[in-house]
């Protein structure tokens, strides 16, 4: 929806007592002077569409301010055993960071300017050091900092060289391993997991917004008056002390924020924002420390908690979980006491939803070209409640149809599907969906709680816990306010495994030699002892790896524990531990693997071509693979042309089923996981990391050419190569990968807007993804196909070759239709979805 | 006539607009009529064909060494091929980079395409669909169509559509329907003059076909390509709603025109015809259909 029918849906939609926006002489005051739910609703949907667009157009802005207090508390509580010297620092920016109101009545913003976000060199000092020199860029374009914040982050990040958690990963792994990462993670192996701050996963909002943090407070106070002053304790101590300080600095900020509401307040001449600020005073000096009286505070003291979380640490990955679910009582109580309706629940939403969108983070080029600035934020529908039943509530629609109105790109909407969702509520997710914005993404819930018992049976982990599970950051899923979410790696480039196969272990792009020495390929006889070689080299390198990432989260544990974060679960304040000492109830403790398509579509090349068919020999496929195939076109369309996965071809199902299954198997060989007695695991899912390895990875025997993207998701087909329609990919796709012993899978689709037209078209949509969640699929999003994406069609047509267009009786692949009617299908996209 | 082995040109899964549900289209090649405005020209011919989409082709001379009957050559506009020479084998089809060339046409037994198209079971059941036979002309290879929807129908029990231009002998038409749930009938022109003039033959055996459907109470939707300036003027239309009303054929869907054909026309050396400057009356034709008491879709609506 572009931004002028937006202001006509809300002027549609929000007035619904008569008034004009100028009509000031019939004032949207009630009896006690202060404004009415409808004009406060009014004013919140104007709001969210005006900040909406200046978000779209604002460049992110470094805010340095952060490192100056950053300075000074380490120079003065150096001291201070390291999980109180950081509470002393998240106390610090809450008491001291500049403060800004915007016309969102909903309050508070993580940086001290709008779009502002933090840089954190405690984490790790490399890339400041090595970017801080050139233009720093993030996905959105440049970042804007001055030559004066500049000089402060050169300061910050010297005084952090050395003594930051990156660092410390490295030393420790000197010493114990002998193992020194800069090599493989040159060659595009894997990335470094302490040098970034990520997001928190899930913490128990649900918890916290209704006791309030004042009953916290007392709960932990309780608990270290009762903790025995004895050694074993001391680090118990020290974790409620830290627990107390940050608590009590979230509430300060918040009467911070009532403090500034209400100078302004005494500022303006417009009454009509005097009386909205006078109320943001107000709420803001009863949340979060109590129980919200009304929806509007529970929103508000669910944003100032989750704004703790990501003061203490920005980045990707940290869901709001089931936020319609735990609110609906607020909502309800003051639907029946004070007749707020859901347009109104809606318009409150719009205002978080830009809150969420403002969100970022800026970790340099590496992260930028992973995440693309993916922030994480997966609010969820859907699902089981602990009795069994289905959880929608009314807010679950609502949710929905904020999103159908607002369309950000983030928060995103995950629906937990079960076959229990209502028809009115599926209906809805579809319309959505045809929007063409990507949401909402599926997840099976069923496949989720069968993956939560395989892998927190160990735990002890209960029916309740595993129904009330989410999708808890992109599509790593876990149990709501009690699954710590952390890396023991980055990512792992499965492509680069079979790259060093191809090469008896030497990467080819960097000449490091990183892998095993499984042998010249030129040798094997037969199509097993290929992918043995590339299985060996799966085994070597996580077994080289693994025990990095122990010690990463070691020196993560030792350098940077975070104290806020882990108050947040019960678990953590029950045992006096924080989350890098095992402290949470679950966790959801893994790697990501990337590329695994692409090592899938290579071996069936070898296969095919090398074994099967002998149209050609290995030493010549290699050949013309090391020349990137420059001067082998004709061994590239061999390549290009052999079996593909996503076309229901069974030998290529299995052939992926075992490659992911090897990967699995050879990750539990190599290490324990550093939280004892909690599994670690792969999650196969790519963000945009599938770009980011793409440039470090040589040209594959798929027909891939070096130094360009390998293939997004995990499930999904490289693109151009499903040319057996969109049923076959599903199939494929659901077959491909274990998605119980895997964290996640990863499924991107395309359509065409034509294939969800009318009630029919939802209807078969909503078929095709029980279909699929039937055969065991867990994943699932569509790409609801744009006249953006049909002009790259047309300029690419090698890229697109599996596009069909779809009217009755009539079977044709877009690239090949003639240009003038590929035109006349890009105006009829236009006229139908924008 | 073979039942076991017959000539198909597409199967397309996830098929939306043929009949109830998410279904697989098979597409059955050649064709007794030779519509000017045809979609799928490629259905035409009942032996195989190859299609050239000279659009996508980048010139690169890959596919001409492979042809072994000397119908390719490099000219000053890029590739030219000699149709006359060609015979259509496939073998230039692999080469090329671009995926400008295809065979359109292979000999397929009833067991291979059960298996391709009973996979997708699950979408089928839920959401109502199953597999529809079009074409082309399904009918042209009755005792092939015959041996297919039977297995289909009976032996599998699946919702099974018959999408038919209605020029078949009635023996034929006749044979199949125990195992065809639902006839789609496409009814060009009411005017036997026009029908010939636009798809080659006379409608009298059509007519006859369809108005015995409905005396036999078969469960069919008449469909009608709206063609801009041929058949979506009132007479017609109005001569239709007659037709049908007469013959108890209560159902009638509109295919309004399209030209996504035009690009195969050419890509098989063949003329495109048709071209409409307007776009088809929709609403009024739907208007006048349903004034008659009919019932009354528009596809892709």
């Amino acid at each position: 929806m572009s931004t002028a029918t937006a202001l006509q849906y809300a002027q549609e939609n929000i007035y619904t007592h008569g008034e004009s926006r100028r009509d000031t002489r019939e004032l949207p005051f009630d009896g006690n002077g202060k404004l009415t739910a409808d004009a406060q609703a009014r004013r919140c949907g104007e709001a969210a569409l005006k900040i909406k667009e200046f978000l779209l157009n604002a460049p992110q802005k470094l805010d340095t301010e952060r490192l100056a207090h950053l300075l000074d508390v380490y120079r003065e509580y150096g001291h201070e055993p390291a999980i109180v010297l950081r509470a002393r620092v998240f106390e610090r920016l809450l008491r001291k960071k500049t403060l800004f109101l915007d016309d969102n009545p909903l309050v508070g913003s993580v940086a001290g300017c709008p779009a502002g976000v933090y840089v954190y060199p405690e984490y790790g000092t490399d890339w400041v050091l090595q970017e801080l020199e050139q233009p720093l860029v993030s996905h959105l374009g440049e970042v804007t900092i001055s030559d004066e914040e500049k000089e402060l982050l050169r300061e910050a990040a010297n005084f952090f060289k050395g003594r930051n958690a990156e660092a410390r990963a490295r030393q420790l792994s000197e010493q114990l391993l002998g193992f020194n990462p800069g090599k493989f993670v040159q060659a595009g192996l894997f990335t470094e997991t302490a040098p970034y701050t990520i997001g928190a996963g899930t913490v128990d909002y649900e918890d916290f917004v209704r006791r309030g943090i004042r009953d916290v407070v007392r709960e932990v106070e309780e608990r270290l008056k009762s903790v025995p002053r004895t050694a074993k304790n001391s680090g118990r101590i020290d974790f409620y002390r830290a627990v107390l300080i940050s608590l009590e600095a979230l509430a300060d900020l918040a009467r911070r924020y009532a403090d500034l509401a209400y100078t302004e307040a005494l500022r303006t001449e417009d009454p009509v924002r005097k009386a909205e600020l006078l109320d943001m005073a107000d709420v803001c000096r009863h949340v979060p420390e109590n129980p919200p009286r009304n929806f509007r505070e529970a929103l508000q003291s669910w944003w100032f908690i989750h704004l703790g979380v990501q003061i203490e640490q920005s980045g990707c990955g940290s869901s709001p979980g089931r936020l319609g679910q735990y609110l609906e009582p607020y909502y309800r109580k003051d639907k029946a006491e004070n007749g707020i309706t859901a347009k109104h629940a809606e318009e409150w939403f719009k205002c978080l939803f830009v809150k969420i969108l403002e969100y970022g983070y800026y970790q340099g080029q590496i992260v930028s070209r992973m995440n693309s600035g993916h922030t994480g934020h997966t609010i969820n529908l859907g699902g089981l409640d602990a009795a069994g039943r289905d959880a929608c509530g009314e807010l679950d629609s609502v949710l929905l149809d904020t999103q159908i109105a607002l369309q950000t790109i983030q928060p995103t909407l995950t629906i937990l599907y079960h076959d229990g969702l209502s028809e009115d509520f599926l209906l809805k997710a579809v319309e959505l969906e045809r929007t063409g914005l990507g949401q909402p993404q599926w997840m099976n819930n069923g496949i989720i709680m069968e993956r939560l018992y395989a892998r927190h049976g160990r735990n002890g982990i209960t029916l309740e816990d595993a129904r009330n599970c989410i999708n808890m950051s992109c599509v790593g899923t876990g149990v709501a306010g009690k699954t710590v979410f952390l890396h023991e790696n980055g990512s792992f480039n499965l492509a680069k495994c079979l790259e060093l196969a191809l090469h008896d272990g030497r990467d080819p792009l960097t000449g490091h030699r990183i892998g095993a020495r499984t042998g010249d390929p030129r040798n094997f006889t037969d199509f097993e002892r290929v992918f043995r070689a590339y299985s060996q080299q799966v085994e070597h390198l996580f077994a080289t790896i693994r025990p990095f990432g122990s010690l990463s989260n070691k020196a993560l544990g030792d350098v940077v524990p975070p104290p806020f974060r882990s108050a947040l679960y019960s678990a953590c304040r029950e045992s006096g531990k924080n989350i890098f000492e095992g402290g949470a109830r679950y966790y959801l403790y893994f790697v990501i693997s990337s590329a695994g398509i692409d090592v899938v579509n290579s071996l069936a090349a070898i296969r095919h071509l090398v074994f099967e068919e002998k149209t050609i020999t290995m030493d010549a496929l290699l050949q013309a693979v090391d020349a990137d195939f420059e001067g082998y076109g004709s061994v590239r369309q061999m390549c290009l042309k052999a079996p593909k996965h996503g076309n229901a071809d069974p030998g290529i199902d299995a052939l992926a089923r075992r490659v992911y299954d090897t990967s699995m198997d050879n990750f539990r060989k190599a290490e324990e996981s550093f939280f004892d007695g909690h599994i670690a695991n792969i999650e196969a899912y790519s963000l945009s990391i599938h770009n980011y390895f793409g440039l470090l990875t040589g040209a594959l025997p798929s027909g891939r050419l070096a130094r360009t993207p390998l293939t997004d998701g995990s499930v999904s087909a490289t693109p151009g190569t499903d040319v057996k329609g969109p049923l076959a990919l599903v199939n494929s796709a659901a077959k491909a990968i274990d998605t119980v012993k895997y964290g996640s899978n990863h499924f991107n689709m395309k359509f065409h807007p034509s294939a969800l037209a009318g009630i029919g078209g939802a209807r078969k949509l909503l078929s095709l993804i029980k279909s699929y969640m039937d055969q065991g699929g867990s994943h699932i999003q569509f790409n609801v196909v744009s006249s953006d994406t049909l002009r790259k069609a047309q300029e690419s047509p090698g890229k697109y070759r599996g596009l069909t267009v779809r009217v009755a009786g009539f079977s044709a692949y877009f690239t090949r239709l003639h240009k003038g009617v590929q035109d006349e299908i890009i105006r009829r996209t236009e006229l139908n979805f924008r | 006539m073979d039942s076991e082995r017959g000539l198909i040109f597409d199967i397309q899964h996830f098929s939306l607009h043929d009949g109830p549900g998410v279904r697989s289209t098979v597409f059955f090649k050649g064709c007794p009529l030779s519509c000017a405005w045809c979609s799928n020209p490629e259905s035409q011919q009942g032996t195989a064909e190859l299609l050239f989409f000279r659009t996508v082709c980048a010139g690169c001379g890959s596919c001409v060494q492979s042809c072994p009957n000397g119908a390719l050559s490099m000219g000053e506009e890029g590739v030219s091929m000699r149709r006359d020479l060609c015979a259509h084998c496939g073998a230039c089809v692999a080469p090329c980079p671009r995926d400008a060339r295809s065979l359109s046409g292979r000999m397929m037994s009833v067991g291979e395409l059960v298996e391709e198209v009973r996979q997708h079971w699950r979408i089928f059941m839920q959401s109502g669909g199953g597999v529809t036979c079009g074409g082309g002309e399904a009918l042209r290879q009755g005792a092939f169509l015959r041996t297919l929807l039977e297995k289909l129908h009976e032996e599998l029990g699946l919702h099974t559509c018959l999408d038919t231009c209605g020029h078949a002998p009635w023996s034929v038409l006749e044979s199949v329907l125990p195992y065809t749930d639902l006839v789609l009938f496409d009814i060009k022109h009411m005017d036997d003059k026009q029908h010939r003039k636009g798809t080659g033959l006379g409608n009298r055996m059509i007519l006859e076909n369809a108005a015995r459907l409905g005396r036999l109470a078969v469960r069919t939707i008449i469909r009608l390509p709206l063609i801009p300036g041929f058949n979506d003027d009132e007479d017609n239309l109005r001569a239709l709603a007659a037709f049908m009303r007469n013959n108890e054929l209560p159902s009638v869907e509109l295919l309004p025109y399209h030209a996504f054909g035009a690009s195969k026309h050419e890509a098989l050396g063949k003329v495109y015809t048709l071209r409409a400057r307007r776009k088809p009356h929709s609403q009024k034709a739907e208007d006048i259909l349903r004034a008659s008491g009919l019932t009354v879709e528009v596809a892709g609506r």
